[in-house]
This record gives C-alpha cells, structure tokens and sequence, in this order.
C-alpha cells in the first residue's frame, strides 16, 4: 500500500501475506510508523486518501478490492469491525452510549428504535458494564476510560462481526483494567467463534491474547509464527533484540539489552533489509536486495538472510 | 541522614468556589502522604491514573498548593524558605516529563533549551554555558551539532534525551520525571533506562520515579510505594515489593502486568471495578469494594500506614502473608 498524492507517494505496506482464519487471533507487533495500523486502515477500507493499494484482500472469499463502496460499507461494522486506542476520539460526544449501539443495529439490520435500545442495554450488559439500563442514557464523557473502551467493544460486537481488529485497545488504560478488557475480549471470542487482528507494541499484552503473531518493521513482515514460538524462541534479531529489551519483572539485569538507533520511517526506508542499520548481526549482503520470508519449521517464519542460512 | 525532600503529612486538595448552581466542592487528590527521598536514591511511586501520584510529585516540586502538613528540602520546611533558597531548591531538583513533543520549546533551537537553565540560575558565562551544552549532550549521548537544531528534527528518543540534558544542566541532585518512557517506543525505553542508570552512577542523581510501568520500574527502583485514591498504601524495597507485596492493591497490579512466555491469559482473575472518584470516596480502606480480602472492618474503619517489618510498610487491615 502507497499513501499520498501520486508524486509523492510513500510506500507505508509492503508485501504483506496475512491470513487469518475463524476463533483466531493474530497479534501484529511493531513500533511507530511500521504499518501495523496502516494495515489494519486496508483491511477494513478506512485507509487515508490518496492512496494506492496494490495486491489481494479477501474476507471470508470475497474480494474487497472489486467490492463497491456501498457494499464495503455494510460489510464494515456488520461482518468486520475495529475498535481504537482512544475511545474518547471514536465515540461522539454528544449522544448518548446506548443511542451510538443501538445505531450499528438500525443501520446494519433495520432494527427498531425500541429494539435497538433493548438490544443497546443487552450488550452493555455483555461487555460488563453495571448498572446498563442507566450507563445507556451516558455520554462518553461521563463514563471512565475502561467503561468508554467497553462501550466501544459493544458497539463492534453490535451485529456479530466474523473479524474483530483491535489497534492498541489497552494503551491508555491501567494495567489493572488492561487485564479486565484482555479478559472480555478472550470471552467474546470464545463464544461468537469470531476472528481478531489485535495491534500492539506491549509484547506482553500480545503474549496474553495471540494465537499467532506477525513482528513488522519498516512496513513489511519480518517475522511470523505461532505466538508463544515467536516470544520465547524469536528468529529474526529484531524480534529477539525487542524481547531483550524488555525490562522483566522477576529478573533483575544491570545493564539491558538495547537495539541501538531509533525505528526508521518508511520513507527513509533503506535499501535492502529495513533492519540493516540497526541488527548486530549484520553483513553486507543485507543491504544488498530486501530478504524474502524463509520458513525456519512447520510454522515459523522469518525475513532474515542470516538465519535462514 | 537528611533526606533530600520529604512529606511530611502531606495533603493536596482541588477544589472550585461554589458557582451559581453548584455548591462548591473539595477533593482531596493527596490524602496526608509522608515520604522521603533520600540522597542518591531511586524511589518509585505506582500506581492507576487518579491515584494522585503526579500530584504528589508536583506537590514536591512546590508547583501546586499545599492543603496541609509539609514538604521539607534538606531538612528546612520549603513554606518557610526564601524566595533564594525556593530558587536554590529548584536549581538542585529538577524535573523530566511524560511527552518529550509538549515538553520542550518548538521554537528554541536545542543548545537554547538546554541553556536555559543555566541563564535562569546565572551559571557560567556565555562561553563557558556553550561548554556545558556540549558536555551535556555528550552525557546524554547525542551529538554536539545537536545544538543548533529544533526539537522537530529529533524522534521521541532523542527528545527525551534533550529533556534530560536540560533537566541536567544546573547540576542537580534529584531529578523528578513523572511516566518517563511511556510516550517512547519499547525499543528507546532500554536505551532511556541504561542511560538513566548510568548518569545516577555517574553523577550520584537521586531519582524520584512516577510510572505505572511496574517492570521498568522493577528494573530501576531501590524502593517502591504504591498509591492509591491519595494515599501511600505499601511502601517497601524493590525486592520485598515485587516478591511479597503486603497490600492486597499492589499484588493485584503485579497478577495484571502481561508477561511474555506465560501463555494466552485465562479469563476470570482481572482485578474488577475501576478506582472511585475522589470525589466521594468510599468510606474506611479506600480499597475495600475492589479487594477479595475485604472484611466489615475494611467498609467501617481506614487502616494506617504501620511498618509490617523493618522498611516495609502498609495500610491494610489484612496484609498478605502476615498470617
């Protein structure tokens, strides 16, 4: 995917193979400017204009890009839905929660005012907020920022979405109400069976929700597998120098491991590997052509000529 | 030993005027909080956001009102000080922010930002602040031609660095730094925190840490008090802290930090409910309606901050493991 006017164009994603199948969960792990929100935007077509996309995306057999907008815009909050870091900026602040749910129903089933409503407090209740029937007739700004993020799932669950993407859910929470949203999350996936993209930095938050895990940097894919693989036996050096990193309660160490410079921007991307400039293990070649995926084992795969090796 | 700053019962409150419609109203965002900070230490304050601990900091730093009780600066109560000494005292305590793009000047180029300081304390000449402006940059591992760039040249790494040179620059003793690392990414925070770890070995900085990164602070701290609602609930060394936590709140805040290689989490064993307002804060412990090992003493009567055993403290009716 390319954002920006067309002569100015920066390739933001590249060459990304993501498939995720149903009751699964893909954590997708990056630090700013790598894509990992950019590829969520393309999935669900909210991508920022102009841009151009380039390759295959398919829901559930069907192809988006050939899909007119009209229909993408049912498919979206219906069949796929997202919810964001910042619940504040996502809700509107002037109408009440319960009224912003019962919407996704009017809208996307034809619902009733009334049953709307009924069906607003239902799924208040489900996400765990006390009290629904009253906490319906809020407005975000009356609500804490755990409820706000509660109310947000509510309304992506609204019509039983077969894809769920969450971008930094927990980021703005306390670790303790972090731990309750993980929770409901789990939850609402083990009983509709539905699909989750779920977007973080925090490694550890990954670790808790993830079945399987793609680490990207610069904008494309350096490394995937099954999650629990990927964190305790990482391939790629970036994917293991971010583990490293980790200050880990339990093991106290005097100096931490760093990954020296700062994450690049896609559009200072270097040549060949993205990671170049920065990997320990780094040899000429690297910088020669941009390393393809390997397989490392049934499952693991890594975009890195020194491990394949 | 003279503690560099200290709490002495410390209260902080908010409050507005009654308005036309509106009875007035107080809330108590530091709740009689003693605390010290002694020279060369790196003391941690955790807690959720609401639990008052920038207020305290700020409280510290004399930067809001104080409500009640003292704040002491080397032993001398800072409500007494001169305007001076008030000066002296912030030339030696300096303070490092969460958001390293708020925090500094857009329009002053960097060797300004980190001088200034120094012109605000009458240290050095011109020359010999060109100097310090270049030794600080060293210090803080950026390159000397940093100086005569703007902020917005720099990533949020290297801003944060600039924040700490300034922060630096009049040779201080204790450097407040209220969520350093959040606004950083994880790959930066490593570098912040060996570069943290190595000016206090450098330059014998005593740190006073505000952050709900129980892990990095796990990885910095020599002692931990958690807040809660205003009030210091545990107060303890690193180590007791995270291995026996006494204070039901802060045991629940170590189960909820994600780990790495534990596996997917099993629902169920989330801490429930959010912090109250402290608006109306609930009567007896403040704790008491989220804990699992609430009593009717708990819903009735506030438990004190008593030492359960040497350096080790906490407000609670029933501390873990005391049993």
């Amino acid at each position: 995917m390319k954002l920006g006017p067309a002569h100015d164009r920066v390739e933001v994603i590249a060459g990304l193979d993501i498939s995720l199948s149903a009751g699964r969960t893909l954590g997708v792990v990056g630090e700013s400017g790598c894509g990992k929100s950019m590829t969520a935007l393309a999935i669900m077509g909210l991508a920022p204009k102009p841009h151009a996309i380039g390759g295959e995306l398919r829901f559930a057999g069907q192809d988006l890009r050939a899909m007119p907008d009209d229909a993408r815009r049912q498919l979206r909050g219906a069949e796929m839905a997202m919810i964001f870091q910042e619940p504040m900026t996502a809700l509107n602040p002037v109408v009440p929660v319960g009224v912003q749910i019962g919407e996704m129903l009017i809208v996307h089933e034809g619902a009733s005012d009334a049953d709307a409503a009924r069906a607003a407090v239902a799924l208040l209740e489900r996400v765990g907020i006390a009290d629904p029937a009253r906490r319906a007739r809020a407005s975000p700004h009356e609500l804490s920022g755990g409820m706000r993020q509660r109310v947000m799932i509510a309304m992506a669950i609204a019509c039983k979405p077969r894809l769920l993407i969450a971008d930094e859910p927990t980021t703005a929470l306390d670790v303790s109400v972090q731990a309750q949203i993980l929770d409901l999350l789990l939850e609402l996936q083990r009983d509709t069976g539905m699909a989750m993209i779920f977007i973080s930095h925090n490694l550890g938050v990954v670790s808790a929700v993830a079945d399987d895990i793609m680490v990207m940097y610069a904008g494309r894919a350096v490394e995937t597998g099954p999650a629990q693989l990927v964190l305790t036996a990482p391939a790629h050096p970036y994917t293991a120098g971010l583990i490293a990193t980790l200050p880990d309660i339990g093991h106290r160490q005097k100096i931490l491991p760093v990954i020296e410079g700062s994450p690049v921007n896609p559009r200072n991307r270097p040549p060949g590997c993205a990671f170049a400039p920065r990997c320990k293990l780094v040899i000429p070649d690297c910088r020669a052509a941009v390393p393809p995926m390997v397989a490392l084992g049934p499952s693991q795969r890594a975009a890195c000529i020194r491990v394949a090796a | 030993m003279t503690a560099l700053l200290e709490a002495i019962d410390l209260t902080v409150s908010f409050g507005d005027r009654a308005g036309w419609f509106r009875p007035g109203q107080q809330v108590q965002a530091v709740r009689a909080v003693s605390l010290a900070l002694q020279p060369g230490e790196v003391l941690a304050v955790v807690g959720e956001s609401g639990s008052g601990k920038t207020t305290l900091a700020r409280a510290l730093l004399g930067m809001v009102p104080i409500a009640g009780g003292t704040v002491r600066f080397d032993g001398c109560d800072t409500a007494a000080m001169t305007a001076a000494q008030t000066l002296a005292m912030r030339r030696v305590v300096q303070m490092v922010f969460q958001d390293p793009f708020g925090s500094l000047d857009p329009r002053l180029p960097v060797g300004a930002i980190i001088a200034e300081p120094l012109d605000i304390h009458r240290i050095g000449t011109k020359a010999s602040r060109r100097e310090r402006v270049a030794e600080l940059l060293d210090l803080v591992g950026l390159s000397p031609d940093a100086a005569g760039r703007y902020p917005h040249q720099f990533s949020g790494g290297q801003r944060q660095r600039i924040a700490f040179a300034r922060a630096l620059a009049p040779g201080p003793r204790a450097i407040i730094a209220d969520e350093p690392l959040s606004a950083l990414d994880v790959s930066i925070q490593s570098q912040m925190l060996n570069l943290a770890a190595a000016l206090r070995a450098r330059l014998g900085l005593a740190y006073l840490i505000i952050s709900h990164d129980l892990a990095a602070v796990h990885h910095v701290a020599d002692r931990v008090a958690t807040m809660y609602l205003g009030r210091i609930v545990e107060v303890a060394s690193v180590d007791a802290l995270f291995s026996t936590p006494a204070h039901p709140y802060t045991a629940a805040l170590l189960a909820a930090v994600p780990r790495i290689g534990t596996g997917k989490r099993v629902p169920g064993d989330a801490l429930g409910g959010d912090i109250p307002s402290p608006l109306a804060p609930p009567p007896g412990c403040a704790f008491h309606p989220r804990c699992p090992a609430a009593t009717s003493l708990c819903a009735t009567e506030a438990p004190a901050l008593r030492a359960l055993r040497a350096g080790h403290d906490v407000a609670c009716h029933h501390p873990l493991g005391a049993a």
